[in-house]
C-alpha cells in the first residue's frame, strides 16, 4: 500500500464526514419539527390524533433504527415496483440518501417528541393566561411564550437523543450511503487496515459529537439567559 | 400465510440470539461498570482519566464503528491472537458481537451507577457511619436502596436501548431477528418478514417498558 493511497482514502473518509453532517443537518430539525407537532398532537382534544401519535412514538422507538430505516428502503422501493408494474412510475430508485434521512428523521421525531411533552405539561398556564388576556393571538403566544421555555426545558434531554441520532447517521451505511461509516469500512478492506481506518473513523466520530455538544451548551446558555436562580 | 409457517422456525432462532446478545451483553456489561465506578471512586488521577476517556469513547462513536473496529480489527490482530490462544473466541461473531456490546452498555451503566450513587443524600450515608454501621451494611442497606430507585428508570431505557442496538449485530453475519429476516427477505423478497419481525421488536419494547413502569410504582410507593 503506497502513502498516496493511504492519503487518498484518509480524504475520502473525510468526504464520508461531509455526508455523516449532511444527514445529521437535515434530520435534526426535521425531526424536531415533527416531534413538536406530534407532542402537540398528543395533547389535543381529538381521539384520532392523540392515538395517532402515541402510536407513531412507540412504533419508532421500538424498532430498532437499522430496522426502521431498512423497512422504509424496501418497503418504498417496493411500493414504487408496485406503481411501475402498474405503469404509474418509469423505474424509479429510491435514493439512499433520502431513505437514510427519512428514517432518521421519524426516529429523532419520536424521541423529540417525548422530550417536549414532558416540557409542555411543565408550563405556567398562568404565564399562557397573561399572554391570552394582552390579546395575542394563539400563534403568538406559541412562539414568543411556549417556544422559548419549551426549548429552555428540553433541550438537556434533547441533546442526549440528538448524539443518538448522530451516531446512528452510521447506519445509513448499510444501505450503500456513502457516508464515514462505511467509507472507512470500503478504506478497511482496500488497505488491509481495519484497525487504522476504523480508530480514524471513531475519532472523528468523536469530534463531531463533541461539536454538537458544544452547540447545545450554548443554546442552553442562550435559553437560559433571562432566568433568574433563586439561591 | 404458508410460506411464512416455514420461516417461523428461523425466525425464532433469531430471537433467541437476539436475547442472548441483549442479556450477555447486559450481565457483562454491568459487571464491568461496576469495576469502573469503583476504579474512579478511588480517586487516583490516572485510572479516573482512563476511565472517562474510555466512557467518552464509548458514548461519542457509533455501536457499529466499535462492532467494525473489533470484529474486523481483530482479522489484523489473527496472528497475535491466535498466539495468545484467542482466535477460536474472536473468529465467532456473536462473541465479538457480545464483547463491542459489552464495552459499549458498560460506559454507559457506569454512567448511571455514578449518577445513582451521586444522588443519596450525604446526611444519609453520614447518619449511617454515626450509628457505627460497617461499611458493607451501609453499601447494602443505604446505597443500593436509595441508588436503587434513582437508577431504576435510566437503567430500563439502557436495557431498551441495548435490546434494539443488539440488531447491529445483524451487519456482521450474526443471524439474530434482524439477521434472519434480513437472509429471509434476500431470498424471498417476502416483505412481510420484516413486518412480522419489526412487530415483535416493538411488542418487546413497548411489554418490557411497561413491566418497569408497573416495578417503578411498586418500589417508589413501597416506602413512601
Amino acid at each position: 500500500m503506497s502513502n498516496e493511497q493511504f492519503i487518498g482514502w484518509c480524504w475520502q473518509l473525510l468526504a464520508g464526514a461531509v455526508v455523516t453532517v449532511e444527514i445529521t443537518l437535515i434530520s435534526l430539525p426535521l425531526g424536531m419539527i415533527l416531534g413538536m407537532a406530534v407532542a402537540l398532537a398528543k395533547l389535543s382534544r381529538y381521539r384520532l390524533m392523540m392515538s395517532g401519535a402515541e402510536v407513531f412514538t412507540t412504533v419508532f422507538r421500538g424498532l430498532p433504527e437499522l430496522m426502521t430505516l431498512l423497512i422504509l428502503y424496501y418497503g418504498l422501493q417496493m411500493l414504487l415496483q408496485q406503481g411501475s408494474e402498474l405503469g404509474l412510475v418509469i423505474d424509479v430508485q429510491i435514493p439512499p440518501f433520502a431513505a437514510g434521512a427519512v428514517a432518521l428523521t421519524l426516529v429523532a421525531a419520536a424521541y423529540s417528541s417525548e422530550n417536549f411533552l414532558t416540557a409542555l405539561r411543565c408550563l405556567d398556564r398562568g404565564q399562557l393566561e397573561a399572554a391570552f388576556s394582552f390579546g395575542m393571538r394563539r400563534y403568538q403566544v406559541f412562539i414568543r411564550v411556549s417556544i422559548p421555555q419549551l426549548l429552555r426545558a428540553s433541550l438537556p434531554s434533547l441533546s442526549n437523543n440528538c448524539m443518538n441520532i448522530l451516531k446512528d447517521t452510521s447506519l445509513v451505511s448499510i444501505i450503500a450511503l456513502d457516508d464515514l461509516m462505511r467509507k472507512s469500512y470500503l478504506a478497511a478492506g482496500n488497505t488491509k487496515e481495519p484497525i487504522f481506518f476504523f480508530m480514524l473513523a471513531c475519532v472523528i466520530y468523536l469530534v463531531l459529537s463533541g461539536v454538537l455538544l458544544l452547540l447545545f451548551s450554548c443554546a442552553e446558555r442562550y435559553f437560559n439567559r433571562g432566568v433568574v436562580r433563586h439561591v | 400465510m404458508f410460506s411464512f409457517l416455514s420461516y417461523l422456525p428461523k425466525l425464532l432462532q433469531g430471537l433467541l440470539i437476539t436475547l442472548e446478545l441483549t442479556f450477555a451483553s447486559l450481565i457483562f456489561g454491568g459487571l464491568l461498570a461496576l469495576c469502573l465506578v469503583a476504579l474512579r471512586s478511588l480517586r487516583i488521577g490516572v485510572l479516573s482519566a482512563l476511565v472517562i476517556s474510555f466512557s467518552a469513547f464509548m458514548r461519542g462513536t457509533p455501536l457499529l464503528a466499535q462492532l467494525f473496529l473489533i470484529y474486523y480489527g481483530s482479522a489484523q490482530l489473527q496472528p497475535w491472537l491466535k498466539e495468545m490462544g484467542l482466535w477460536f473466541a474472536f473468529s465467532n461473531p456473536i462473541v465479538c458481537a457480545i464483547f463491542a456490546f459489552s464495552l459499549n452498555t458498560a460506559a454507559y451503566q457506569a454512567e448511571i451507577f455514578r449518577g445513582a450513587i451521586n444522588s443519596i443524600p450525604r446526611g444519609q450515608i453520614e447518619a449511617a457511619r454515626a450509628m457505627a454501621m460497617p461499611k458493607l451494611l451501609i453499601l447494602w442497606r443505604i446505597i443500593v436502596p436509595l441508588g436503587g430507585r434513582q437508577a431504576l428508570r435510566p437503567y430500563s431505557n439502557e436495557v431498551i436501548l441495548m435490546l434494539k442496538g443488539s440488531a447491529v449485530a445483524s451487519v456482521v453475519a450474526v443471524y439474530d431477528m434482524l439477521g434472519s429476516a434480513r437472509a429471509i427477505f434476500a431470498s424471498t423478497y417476502d416483505y412481510s418478514v420484516y413486518v412480522v419481525v419489526g412487530v415483535c421488536y416493538v411488542l418487546a419494547v413497548e411489554g418490557f417498558r411497561r413491566l418497569l413502569k408497573l416495578i417503578e410504582r411498586k418500589v417508589f410507593y413501597q416506602g413512601a
